[in-house]
């Protein structure tokens, strides 16, 4: 119990005390909590006027929330029944912010104890509070951070140590290593407790600790805030392995080093995998430039070469690519002929046999097909190619496509062909020679032996004048055969000789000149010539007179009868001849036909005539050396014409000349 | 011809042939070439005078008259190899397979030397193969060893 006035004070302090004091409200209310008396901190800390609260219940001080609990009457009667009370809690102001207040409501009594007013101490402990507050909450969250802090670093450790395939280990600030894990020892060959402490330099190669890397490499770290690197350490064992390493600097609040943490990554397998994929690679591309520059070289090659066509098929023959060669010997530029299908080169007749197909084929089976025969260029003209196609495969033995290269023989073949025809002739020339020779020595034979015989006889029948005479004239007609055989043999072995050039003649000229020739013959049999006219056209001038004269003669001779000789002419184009000769190389020909109405001969010995000295007839009968119509056929060779002969024995004979025309 | 033939004296002869002979002997001669016929007929004569020749000159009237005319057997055929129509092969075939001419000798006669004709003419039945010699005496020695090897 007490008063204001039991307050010890100096004489008058105590109201100035309590009016004056700021940081305090004190008033005084009375029975009911009406305000009687207010101060300046009153004033203040509540915010009301004095002349504004007189009067006033002391309940408005307090939150609306603790009117309505009736905290205000609580209070009052707690300071009735015990004399005082104290409470601390929100209070509001007149501008109705509220304060923390800490309130102490003591009743005072009158001399007989009877309560008669409470004075109300209050103080704003808002600030305070505040601190409080905030101290408590801080404390609160640093105790959180700190527990969850403790739970991470717990798990972190636990992380850490237990991971394998890093070692993450803590560096003090000069590099000692202050922990260690699972992944370091395993990594590193070290265990726990016989690295601690050491300093991690031990961990790098000789040069590199000579050169100071370590220390660099926590330097960085420093002024970076990590280092990263990479490159070979040291195992306890002293081998090598290859590590990526990140060393990180840990910092205390005041941004001081703590140290490092450092993890390494044994990279060993992967340096290793990456050095042989370098190595293979840097190999490779090495190879690959090889390759390139032979790729190149090649195909400057191919593409420059000229003389052989070098192409590229597909694995159904169409064309890939083209060279110079190709160019040259076909005559396609590569724009056209790309895509299309080699079959293309061949002629319709080999198209139509499906050689084209043929030679893919036995590239296929065999894996190269050779050919030669003629081809055809762009131009339709055609040449004498030498072809192989070979069979290119890919690693698993698939056809891929072909290589066909192409030369042009077409020089080669003429002139082979050329040699061969020549070969041809000489043969038949030789073996005509070799017959000639034969047959020309027996046949002068038979005429020589006769002389000989005769003058055998006649050195015997000396006295006999007669027998002598007439043994005289047998040789005279023997010796006159020889020199008629030798002479028909002469003319036959000359022709081909000595031709001359060819001549445009008028046959008409001709056959006036062998007429006039035989006029004495064809006076004494009686002959009767007639002719159409006929033709001009380019022979050789002897050899077609001979030719006239041998068959005219021959229709003379062969005759019992007084001779019909016609003579008629007209062109025959080659395909209207009747069986002709094979390789006949002109398209047109003039008939010369020699009909005449002699003794005729057996169709059967129509080959045989033209043989050199067959005769069909006895030797006394017909005159003739045999030789004449081989004389003509001769002759009508030289020409590249031919000969035929029709007879009817006992009617007569058509003898049937072909000249070519130009 | 023939007469003239006949009254021809060869002189510095060889030996006559003498021979026992019942006839006289036929020679059929075939030969297109009428210088040879004269000169063998002459040479026949030196070997045998009493011989009867006969010359034709075409081989297929030759072989038909020995065909039609089985009389006609000549002791001694000659034929040359080299005749148009019917050579002198074919001739000998012909002759070979007459029957009545079985006993005839066929004598071959030609300029040609070839062996392989010869052997020829001897597989088909010739009994002699005479090459037509130069000089007149050979041709009679020739005769005479044909005639005496019979």
């Amino acid at each position: 119990m007490s008063s204001i006035d039991n307050i010890p004070h100096f004489a008058g302090a105590g109201p100035k005390m309590v009016t004056e004091l700021q940081d305090y409200a004190i008033i005084l209310l009375n029975v009911n909590g009406d305000v009687i008396n207010w101060n300046v901190g009153a004033e203040r800390i509540k915010g009301y006027k004095t002349d504004e609260i007189i009067g006033k219940s002391f309940r408005q001080f307090y939150m609306p929330a603790d009117q309505r609990n009736k905290l205000p009457e609580k209070l009052i009667e707690k300071a009735k029944q015990h004399g005082n009370v104290t409470h601390e809690g929100w209070r509001m102001r007149k501008d109705g912010s509220r304060f923390w207040g800490s309130t102490v409501i003591t009743a005072l009594h009158d001399s007989h104890g009877a309560i008669v007013n409470f004075t109300e101490i209050t103080r704003d402990l808002t600030a305070k509070r505040d601190t409080d507050y905030e101290l408590k909450t801080a404390a609160e969250t640093l105790a959180k951070r700190n527990e969850a802090l403790r739970k991470s670093e717990e798990q972190y450790h636990k992380m850490v140590s237990e991971v394998r395939d890093y070692a993450i280990i803590l560096l003090s600030p000069d590099g000692d290593i202050m922990s260690w894990n699972l992944g370091a020892e395993r990594i590193k060959g070290y265990k726990a407790e016989e690295i601690i402490g050491k300093n991690f330099r031990i961990f790098y190669q000789l040069q590199d600790r000579i050169d100071g890397r370590p220390d660099r490499l926590r330097q960085q770290a420093i002024d970076n805030g990590s280092a990263v690197d990479e490159g070979w350490r040291v195992r306890k064992d002293g081998s090598r392995f290859w590590g990526s390493i990140t060393i990180t600097a840990l910092h205390a609040d005041d941004g001081s080093i703590i140290g490092f943490s450092k993890v390494t990554r044994d990279l060993t397998e992967k340096k290793n995998l990456i050095d042989d994929l370098q190595q293979t690679s840097s190999e490779l591309q090495q190879r690959n430039d090889e390759l390139q520059k032979s790729e190149e070289r090649y195909h400057q090659m191919i593409a420059e070469v000229q003389d052989y066509a070098i192409i590229l098929l597909d694995e159904n023959g169409n064309i890939l690519n083209w060279n110079a060669g190709a160019e040259k010997i076909k005559g396609y530029k590569a724009t056209e002929i790309i895509g299309t299908n080699f079959r293309i080169f061949y002629t319709d007749k080999d198209k139509a046999e499906g050689l084209p197909q043929k030679l893919i084929n036995q590239a296929i089976t065999t894996g190269k097909a050779t050919h030669e025969g003629w081809r055809v260029r762009k131009d339709g003209s055609k040449f004498w190619g030498s072809i192989t196609i070979t069979a290119l495969h890919d690693l698993n033995g698939n056809i891929l496509g072909f290589s066909k290269v192409t030369r042009d023989l077409t020089e080669r073949k003429l002139a082979d062909d050329k040699m061969r025809e020549y070969i041809i002739m000489l043969e038949r020339q030789n073996l005509e020679l070799e017959q000639f020779a034969y047959i020309a020595s027996h046949d002068l034979q038979e005429p020589l032996r006769k002389i000989q015989t005769f003058a055998d006889i006649i050195q015997h029948n000396l006295h006999d004048k007669k027998m002598m005479e007439r043994y005289f004239e047998k040789i005279k007609i023997s010796t006159a055969r020889m020199r008629a055989l030798i002479n028909s043999l002469l003319d036959y072995s000359r022709l081909g000789k000595e031709k001359g050039n060819k001549i445009y003649t008028d046959l008409n000229m001709v056959l006036e000149t062998v007429l006039f020739d035989f006029e004495l013959l064809i006076q004494e049999k009686h002959a009767t010539i007639i002719n159409d006219p006929l033709p001009s056209i380019e022979v050789y001038p002897d050899q077609i007179t001979q030719l006239f004269a041998n068959l005219i003669g021959n229709a003379l001779k062969f005759s019992d009868k007084k001779p019909l000789i016609q003579i008629k002419s007209q062109l025959v184009a080659k395909q209207q001849l009747q069986s002709p000769p094979e390789h006949l190389t002109k398209n047109e020909y003039i008939e010369l036909s020699f009909q005449d109405n002699g003794i005729g001969f057996d169709s059967e010995h129509e080959e045989l005539i033209f043989s050199i000295f067959q005769r069909l007839h006895g030797r006394s009968q017909y005159e003739g050396t045999g030789i004449g119509l081989s004389i003509c056929r001769k002759i009508v060779e030289s020409h590249s014409g031919f000969i035929r002969a029709k007879g009817t024995p006992g009617k007569g004979a058509c003898f049937y000349v072909y000249l070519p025309v130009k | 011809m023939d007469d003239m033939v006949r009254n021809t004296l060869y002189s510095s002869q060889p030996t006559l042939i003498s021979m026992a002979k019942e006839s006289k002997q036929i020679v059929l001669m075939v030969d297109d070439d009428p210088d040879d016929q004269e000169i063998l007929i002459m040479a026949l004569k030196e070997v045998d005078k009493d011989i009867v020749c006969t010359a034709l000159s075409d081989s297929l009237e030759a072989m038909d008259k020995l065909k039609k005319d089985v009389s006609f057997v000549p002791d001694y055929i000659f034929l040359d190899l080299n005749m148009p129509k019917l050579n002198g092969l074919e001739c000998l075939s012909q002759i070979k397979q007459l029957d009545h001419l079985r006993k005839s000798r066929v004598i071959m006669y030609s300029t040609s030397g070839e062996t392989k004709i010869i052997q020829k003419c001897s597989e088909i039945g010739a009994a002699h193969y005479l090459v037509k010699p130069t000089g007149f005496s050979s041709l009679i020695e020739a005769l005479v060893s044909i005639f005496k090897h019979n």
